[in-house]
Parts: C-alpha cells; sequence; structure tokens
C-alpha cells in the first residue's frame, strides 16, 4: 500500500531527523563544555578561597558575596552538562552563603566537604559529551 | 520564524540557550547579557517571546518585566522566566509581574524548546 508505506518512511525519516539534530546538539554541548569547563573552575576555587576564608575567621561580606555568586551560576549551568550532583550542592552551598546573617565558622568544615564534592563531580568527564541527553 | 530574545548575564547560559532553542527548537536566537540591554532589543526587535534570568547584577530579572510591561512597544511581547529557585512564592510573584511562565535552571536542552512552545501555546 502505497501511501501506508510513505507514511512509515515519512516516520522513519523524522526519526533519523531528529537523532541527529540530538547527536548534533550533545556534541555542540561538549564543544561549549570544553569551553567553559576554566570559568567552572575558576567559579570552584572562589567557593575553596571563601570557605578556606570562613576557617580562618576573615571571610568579608565581598568574599562571601563572589562566592555566592558562583554558585550560583554553578547551580544554574552545572545541571546543563548533566553533572547533577555538582548543581545540586552548588545551590545547597548559594542557599548557605545567602542571607543577611554572616555563616557561622563551624559551618566551614561541612561547606567545605560540600566544595570538595562539587570539584570531584565537576572532574568527571562531562557525562553531555559521552552519551546523548535523552 | 519564531524570534526569541533569551536574557541573562551568564554569557554560558546564552550560549546554551542559543544552541538548544536554534537547533532543537528551530527558532530564531536574539541575546542580552544584562536586563537594560535587553529591554533595549526587546524594543527594537519586538521577538515573538522573551526567556528572562531572575537574578542578574544591575536590573534583575523582575526590575527587567516590570519596564517591559509598562512599555507600549514590548508590554505584549510573552516573558518566560528562567530560574534556578523555583519555590511558590517566587513563582506566584513572577507571575503577579505578568510572566507567561517559569521555567526550572537547571533545563534539559533537548526539551528548553518543548517547554517554551507548551507554555506559549506555540504549535511545533
Amino acid at each position: 500500500m502505497p501511501i501506508k508505506h510513505s507514511v512509515k518512511m515519512s516516520d522513519v525519516e523524522e526519526r533519523v531527523e531528529r537523532n541527529r539534530d540530538g547527536d548534533d546538539v550533545a556534541e555542540q554541548l561538549a564543544v561549549l563544555w570544553r569551553r567553559h569547563r576554566p570559568e567552572a573552575f575558576a567559579r570552584v576555587r572562589l567557593l575553596e578561597q571563601a570557605i578556606a576564608a570562613l576557617h580562618a575567621g576573615k571571610l568579608s561580606d565581598a568574599k562571601c558575596e563572589a562566592a555566592r555568586s558562583a554558585a550560583h551560576k554553578l547551580r544554574g549551568s552545572a545541571g546543563i552538562y548533566g553533572f547533577s550532583i555538582a548543581g545540586r550542592i552548588a545551590g545547597e552551598l548559594e542557599d548557605a552563603l545567602a542571607g543577611d546573617r554572616q555563616v557561622a565558622i563551624d559551618r566551614a568544615a561541612e561547606l567545605g566537604g560540600l566544595v570538595a564534592k562539587l570539584r570531584s563531580d565537576l572532574e568527571r568527564e562531562s557525562p553531555r559529551a559521552t552519551s546523548r541527553p535523552r | 520564524m519564531r524570534r526569541v530574545l533569551v536574557i541573562d548575564d551568564d554569557e554560558d547560559i546564552l550560549a546554551i540557550s542559543r544552541l538548544s532553542l536554534e537547533r532543537v527548537g528551530g527558532w530564531q536566537v536574539l541575546t542580552a547579557d544584562s536586563g537594560e540591554r535587553g529591554i533595549e532589543i526587546a524594543a527594537r526587535e519586538r521577538p515573538d517571546a522573551v526567556l528572562l534570568d531572575a537574578m542578574m547584577p544591575g536590573l534583575n530579572g523582575p526590575a527587567t518585566i516590570e519596564r517591559l510591561k509598562a512599555s507600549e512597544e514590548t508590554s505584549s511581547i510573552p516573558v518566560l522566566f528562567l530560574t534556578a529557585k523555583l519555590q511558590r512564592p517566587e513563582r506566584q510573584r513572577y507571575v503577579a509581574l505578568g510572566a507567561a511562565g517559569v521555567i526550572a535552571k537547571p533545563f534539559d536542552p533537548m526539551s528548553l524548546a518543548e517547554q517554551m512552545a507548551t507554555i506559549l501555546d506555540w504549535e511545533r
């Protein structure tokens, strides 16, 4: 039945096209991650510096705000590249560093542990680079 | 072809949104790295929709949508908020400011266009 055959072919073609688009987007995402990686780690370093300053009892408002902003950006972008653990931890760090009250010094070890986990997750190969999203 | 303006201070989010909306959505994408710049581009280009980051230095998302909605040139352009903080009070606040919807960060680049199209009732 020619009509049915034609419909079937167009379904297949559509699926192939969609897969091609998906692979293409995944490849482009991997390229973007390689470009963005140094900046992401610069943000992790800002967080590490802030936690070190908190340990030493010298976390200034400016340093705290810079670290909160770095956490906010990691929260928004890490998950997009497939680093869901890093994204979730960045959210926890942003919430901990936000607010009117100064961060309590006795949270330094806990927050330091979170930053270490965040770094460790980002040091993995990008999940988006090795598999297609969805 | 639909035209979408993405306003975000994070260049990386702008690049990912462009990739996602152009390649998956098949739309034309304009970008702005600040609320101020976004308002200028929206007034000049009249995009079909604006995807607006909620938290930006300078003019933040809520202040930006207030200005967009207050201007005759841009008041009818639907605005979607993009936010990492998606609690109910924030969502209600954005809707009260005139937002057509709210999209969570991080988003899936493969389904961002679909999410937008669903909220905006655009046929794909």
